[in-house]
């Protein structure tokens, strides 16, 4: 039986990877606020994630097997319990954390302001979803953030414009003020102001979707690093570097972007361009 | 045998006979082009409705060119029937004034694209789901599952509203208070309405706006984006959560009950006269 807690540890216990949950039995994983539970019947999966509203909330508990049929029972009656219907009797169970599928939106505790020619580094950090495959060759079943997401619109009118998840928490200047968290990714973004006058940031938009995620040797969770350049036009070029997080020590490929990283990646991405 | 050639032969041999032979073929080479039109069409990157349109134009032209082509060879003047055609043309263009005006605004229509199949319209009043954008009118299916068909003239000379075709939404929640309110304990209250309604868009953010002062209320509004498919849920929802949120505060809705919640009063001079109703 495997039992992980991790709450009072400062290193973030590898929570993603292959499970065996065998037949008429389950496991239960708490990710940080969020807590998955996977029960295994014959020719059927049963699973339940309930995203935590705890943004705190850092500890991986792993349970398995876990002691489920009472719990399940009572959480059929109250919570949206998904079923999945299989032909084979693969035991084997796969969790991947995933990057939001919509850009991200964060802003600073305070605005800030870039002058002139002049560059700041941010970090921005992203809930996380949670993936659930099942099988020898994994089939998605469940793909879910762990964590409420709230919604934001970002753009120049309420006609043009896109749908972006808002971050819970502010972007921040320095890496330390930033908590790692098991269900979090941190990015860095590097801002180049290239134009004449000062760039003032109320909000930032990350294009989440084009980011691999990375884990250090630590166990946290890093997307790939993001350089924007502010060129005094609306769309302004956004480099993603391709290599590993210069943050992230020790850092291994978790997954790949959910889109395919354009070469010249154009976007807007602040939510105030000038400042006078 | 020898009858059934000899029959044969004895037809072949009349003028009628074959030009009626040529005629069918030059209509089946016809159907056939259309055939080979229609399918080529169905490999072009167009637009449902443009595809319908341009088929429907090409596989007439085609047919009337080959039945023009058959008639020759059947031996009948076309410039006596083009001629009668001009006539009988403007006869029916009289008669047929309205249907023209929904042909052509039907073709403006589908240039425009102020909609499209399968988004949510209201057009004089009606509202409902565009099932087709046909060449005289538009057919539209209700909330309730009931079938308007709508003259092209009609829409285009109207407003049409599209509620499908932006990403987002504005709800307006107005609300009528009592005098007595404290309408910024009242604001406060409202907006963390919309703060927790997680439907609800952190940006545009929710605001709050005064309507008027009415006879014997204030009316405010509460205005909340969304998801424009979340549109109803969220109207639903906020208003749950507003009366929940209103009696949980103490603040009167004119014409319901009073709410049960010891709140402390916005109006102190209004206080006595209140709990001396209700001992009553």
């Amino acid at each position: 039986m495997q039992q992980v807690d991790t709450s009072m540890s400062s290193e973030i216990t590898q929570w993603w990877g292959t499970y065996e949950v065998e037949l008429d039995s389950g496991g239960q994983w708490c990710i940080g606020p969020a807590r998955l539970l996977v029960y295994r019947l014959a020719h059927e999966w049963r699973m339940v994630l309930e995203p935590g509203h705890d943004p705190g909330a850092s500890g991986v508990a792993i349970e398995l097997p876990a002691e489920l049929p009472a719990q399940l029972d009572h959480l059929m009656a109250h919570a949206q319990v998904r079923c999945f219907g299989v032909s084979d009797d693969s035991t084997q169970l796969v969790l991947e954390p995933q990057l939001p599928d919509q850009p991200v939106v964060a802003t600073p505790e305070r605005k800030v302001e870039i002058p002139a020619q002049g560059e700041l580094t941010v970090y921005v950090s992203s809930t996380l979803w949670l993936r659930v495959s099942v099988g020898r060759t994994p089939r998605k079943l469940l793909e879910l953030p762990l964590q409420p997401m709230a919604e934001t619109w970002f753009g120049r009118s309420t006609h043009e414009g896109e749908l972006c998840y808002a971050s819970r928490t502010p972007c921040r200047l320095h890496l330390d003020d930033l908590a790692v968290l098991p269900h979090r990714a941190i990015t860095s973004v590097r801002v180049q102001n290239q134009s004449r006058l000062p760039l003032v940031i109320s909000e930032l938009k990350l294009p989440v979707p084009y980011l691999a995620l990375y884990a250090a040797s630590n166990g946290s969770l890093w997307t790939q690093d993001v350089v924007v350049e502010h060129e005094e036009r609306e769309l302004m070029p956004v480099q993603i570097r391709q290599s590993a997080p210069q943050h992230a020590e020790g850092a291994t490929l978790v997954a790949s972007a959910r889109r395919q990283t354009l070469e010249n990646l154009m976007m807007r991405a602040f939510g105030s361009l000038f400042s006078e | 045998m020898s009858q059934i050639l000899a029959w044969l032969e004895a037809l072949w041999s009349m003028d009628m006979v074959r030009a009626g032979l040529r005629a069918a073929a030059i209509m089946a080479c016809g159907l056939l082009v259309t055939r080979m039109v229609n399918r080529q069409m169905s490999s072009w990157g167009m637009h449902v409705q443009h595809r319908m349109l341009l088929r429907r134009v090409a596989t007439g032209a085609v047919l009337v060119l080959a039945l023009a082509l058959a008639l020759a060879e059947l031996g009948l003047q076309l410039g006596v029937l083009l001629g009668t055609a001009g006539i009988v043309t403007v006869a029916v263009g009289f008669a047929a004034q309205t249907s023209v005006s929904n042909l052509i605004s039907g073709l403006f229509l589908m240039g425009e694209q102020p909609f499209r199949v399968g988004e949510t319209i209201t057009v004089g009043g009606t509202t409902g789901e565009v099932l087709s954008i046909d060449l005289l009118s538009v057919k539209l299916c209700t909330s309730d599952n009931l079938l308007v068909r709508i003259p092209n003239e009609t829409v285009l000379k109207g407003n049409v509203i599209n509620l499908t075709r932006l990403a987002i939404r504005r709800c307006d929640i107005k609300i009528s208070v009592s005098y007595h309110e404290d309408l910024g304990r009242v604001r406060s209250v409202l907006l963390d309405v919309a703060e927790h309604e997680p439907a609800c868009l952190k940006n545009p953010k929710p605001s709050f706006s005064f309507v008027e002062f009415g006879d014997a209320r204030i009316a405010v509004q509460l205005s909340v984006w969304s998801r424009r498919e979340n549109h109803g849920a969220v109207r639903n929802a906020l208003a749950e959560g507003i009366k929940r949120a209103f009696e949980t505060h103490g603040i009167e809705l004119p014409g319901g009950p009073r709410p049960a919640a010891a709140a402390p009063a916005s109006n102190p001079a209004a206080a006595p006269s209140t709990t001396a109703q209700q001992q009553a």
